[in-house]
């Protein structure tokens, strides 16, 4: 299911990389099998607002395209398309874990028995899809391998690494697809022009700020090589659904052509820059590295473009919302 | 539906009181009010609009990020529903809450509610679809409608619920206290991008420049000044009961002992009580200045002592960037 065929060109890697899915791919999972979402993936990534995310650790390290608040995100994401939902996060070695797994596991038993899925950190973004209170597990899916495998109740939230998230959905309201459209892009602007602020500026740069970083690990060569290439092939990932959404966009709203071309070309940079890029430092040699960065400031300048063309289009709305562009 | 021997009386800063009547009434904690402002932190919460207005004293984050972690330091499950009453999916999380306090009620869990400001629902009447609501300030009960849950003179709504309890110790309590302290202290803005309203040291220094500047709101700087007070004094009786759990502790209870006192009498002379009432009096506001600023400075030597006996000890939650937390409204 996952639309990556712009790896294609990348050499094979010693160590095979594993392939940050997104929370857009569960989200995807989810809502389109109980039927409140029946349009492609990208326009899912589009209309969240997912695919204008861009956080980025400054020594490009592989958790990147997950460093950013969940909690916070992942609310507006379903807001933003009329999706109801419930979610809760935290560490799982805290004292009042227990009480929290406990609550979870009812409420996801709660949501399961009512025909809806629910995603879950299991070290990446899993939907939950079956429960057996005889067995006391969780079926789940990879998103991946799309396989069905076990997780204990007791086992929910024990991750690996040290978080635990669920989100609920719970319902869904109507939205006009126009107004959905149009705050997206206000979103997008939202999230190229602010830092998000859980993360420290001193580690993570976010946004079109991120190029700058970016530009800046690349040219010292002092970055986590598997890193930087996991996560501008996530990223790559990430514009091409901008442009597919944005060009799909323009058929209820045509004035956001010049916008579209924008992502398209981003999108293109973006596929050169995946290709140029192997998960091993080893087998990016020094041209190649020459060849990067003149791509990433073609991709800071697309990118800028399309912001402005996006605040310039949206102009009055915008505006409107004074400093806080993102608060609607 | 009513919750028997609920009494909410404000003390504190409102979210405290409403609390302490809820998690009181469920047997969920014993002692004083100024033990539980210490130990989640709510009584380090400073914060002050530039032109000191009274919301000030809640304006001290986004709520659910600064409650959840004061709630959980105490062992005891939490969460919360609100957001702005003009989204378009108000109308469906506002019947979602509706049940879920009328649930909690149910089990005997009285809520904290946004009025404003904070109070308790205790009680509801499903005939006539009402809510029981204290505020603290008088005994007696108001009604909110379910039609008009959530709705109020601000554009937010909000609701905090309780849950279980675990035992946490009262020393690692006590730690995880202090570092909430130190968070509020050295964390500038809460509610960015806005810049209006300041946390910890600076709102020190936003307090002391308006009333320097003198272009303040003055019911605002009154209500500020004794919330302030109030909570300097928690922060004392606070740590004389725990002083004993880690060493060092002692000293920070010093310096807010001296601090309390200097604060309390320049405040019986700046603002003072006419008609169960006070108001700030203008001929005293350089030293009222001064005052302020001799105060920023010795919570300064408090909280580097503070950041002594935190680095003392191993800090995981906040060696790791978590994937909560800090966000803008949105």
């Amino acid at each position: 299911m996952m639309n990556r065929t712009e790896l294609d060109s990348v050499p094979a890697a010693v160590h095979p990389p594993q392939l940050s899915h997104s929370y857009v791919d569960a989200m995807y999972q989810v809502l389109s099998a109980n039927g409140w979402f029946t349009m492609p993936k990208y326009m899912l990534s589009g209309m969240t607002a997912s695919c204008f995310r861009l956080s980025l650790h400054r020594q490009l390290h592989r958790d990147s395209p997950m460093a950013y608040n969940w909690m916070a995100e992942h609310t507006v994401a379903a807001d933003l398309i009329g999706i109801v939902s419930a979610q809760a996060a935290g560490f799982h070695f805290t004292p009042t874990f227990p009480l929290y797994q406990k609550q979870a596991i009812l409420a996801i038993r709660k949501s399961l028995k009512q025909g809806t899925g629910v995603i879950c950190w299991k070290d990446q973004f899993v939907v939950i899809t079956r429960s057996d209170d005889q067995k006391q597990v969780f079926c789940y899916n990879e998103i991946s391998s799309r396989a069905e495998l076990e997780l204990p109740y007791d086992q929910l939230g024990r991750n690996v690494g040290p978080y635990w998230h669920c989100q609920i959905f719970e319902g869904q309201i109507q939205k006009d697809i126009r107004q959905v459209i149009r705050e997206s892009f206000i979103q997008a602007v939202y999230k190229a022009e602010v830092h998000d602020p859980m993360l420290p500026e001193s580690q993570y740069a976010c946004g079109l700020q991120a190029y700058d970083a970016m530009l800046d690990a690349l040219s010292r060569s002092t970055y986590d090589a598997a890193g930087a290439y996991e996560t501008l092939v996530f990223y790559a990932a990430s514009k091409k659904d901008a442009s597919s959404y944005t060009r799909a966009a323009c058929e209820y709203w045509p004035e956001l052509e010049s916008t579209a071309s924008h992502y398209e070309r981003l999108s293109a940079v973006y596929h050169e820059i995946a290709a140029l890029l192997s998960p091993d430092a080893s087998h990016t040699p020094a041209l190649r590295q020459q060849r990067l960065l003149p791509l990433i400031r073609e991709a800071k300048h697309t990118e800028t473009e399309a912001i402005q063309s996006i605040r310039l289009l949206l102009r009055e709305p915008i505006e409107n919302r004074f400093h806080d562009v993102g608060l609607r | 539906m009513i919750i028997n021997g609920i009494q909410m009386k404000r003390e504190s800063k409102s979210f405290t009181d409403a609390l302490y009547a809820v998690l009181t009434a469920a047997g969920l904690f014993h002692g004083p009010t100024f033990m539980l402002s210490g130990l989640s932190g709510m009584a380090f919460k400073f914060s002050v609009h530039e032109k000191l207005f009274p919301f000030s004293v809640t304006a001290y984050g986004q709520w659910g990020k600064e409650h959840g972690p004061a709630i959980d330091n105490l062992g005891i499950l939490t969460g919360h529903s609100g957001g702005r009453t003009r989204h378009d999916s108000f109308a469906v999380y506002q019947q979602a809450a509706i049940e879920d306090v009328k649930h909690s009620l149910d089990r005997g869990l009285a809520c904290v509610y946004w009025i404003p400001e904070f109070g308790v629902i205790h009680g509801y009447d499903e005939d006539d679809r009402v809510f029981y609501v204290q505020d603290g300030s008088s005994t007696g009960t108001r009604y909110v409608l379910y039609d008009n849950f959530g709705l109020n003179i601000t554009p937010f709504w909000y609701c905090q619920y309780i849950g279980d309890k675990v035992d946490i110790p009262l020393r690692d309590a006590v730690l995880e206290s202090l570092r909430l302290a130190l968070e509020d202290w050295e964390t500038p803005y809460k509610t960015l991008p806005d810049q209006s309203i300041a946390s910890g040291r600076l709102a020190y220094s936003f307090l002391i420049r308006a009333l320097q500047q003198g272009e303040f709101d003055s019911s605002g700087a009154v209500y500020i000044l004794e919330s302030y007070l109030t909570a300097r004094s928690e922060i004392t009786s606070y740590l004389q009961e725990v002083e004993s759990v880690l060493p060092g502790l002692n000293e920070v209870h010093s310096i807010y002992a001296e601090l309390e006192e200097m604060v309390r009498g320049q405040l019986k002379v700046a603002l003072p009580l006419t008609n169960s009432s006070r108001a700030l009096v203008h001929q005293q506001l350089p030293s009222l200045c001064t005052t302020l600023q001799q105060a920023l400075e010795l919570e300064e030597r408090a909280m580097q002592q503070l950041r002594i006996i935190s680095g003392r000890y191993p800090d995981r939650k906040r060696s790791i960037i978590p994937r909560w937390g800090a966000h803008t409204a949105r």
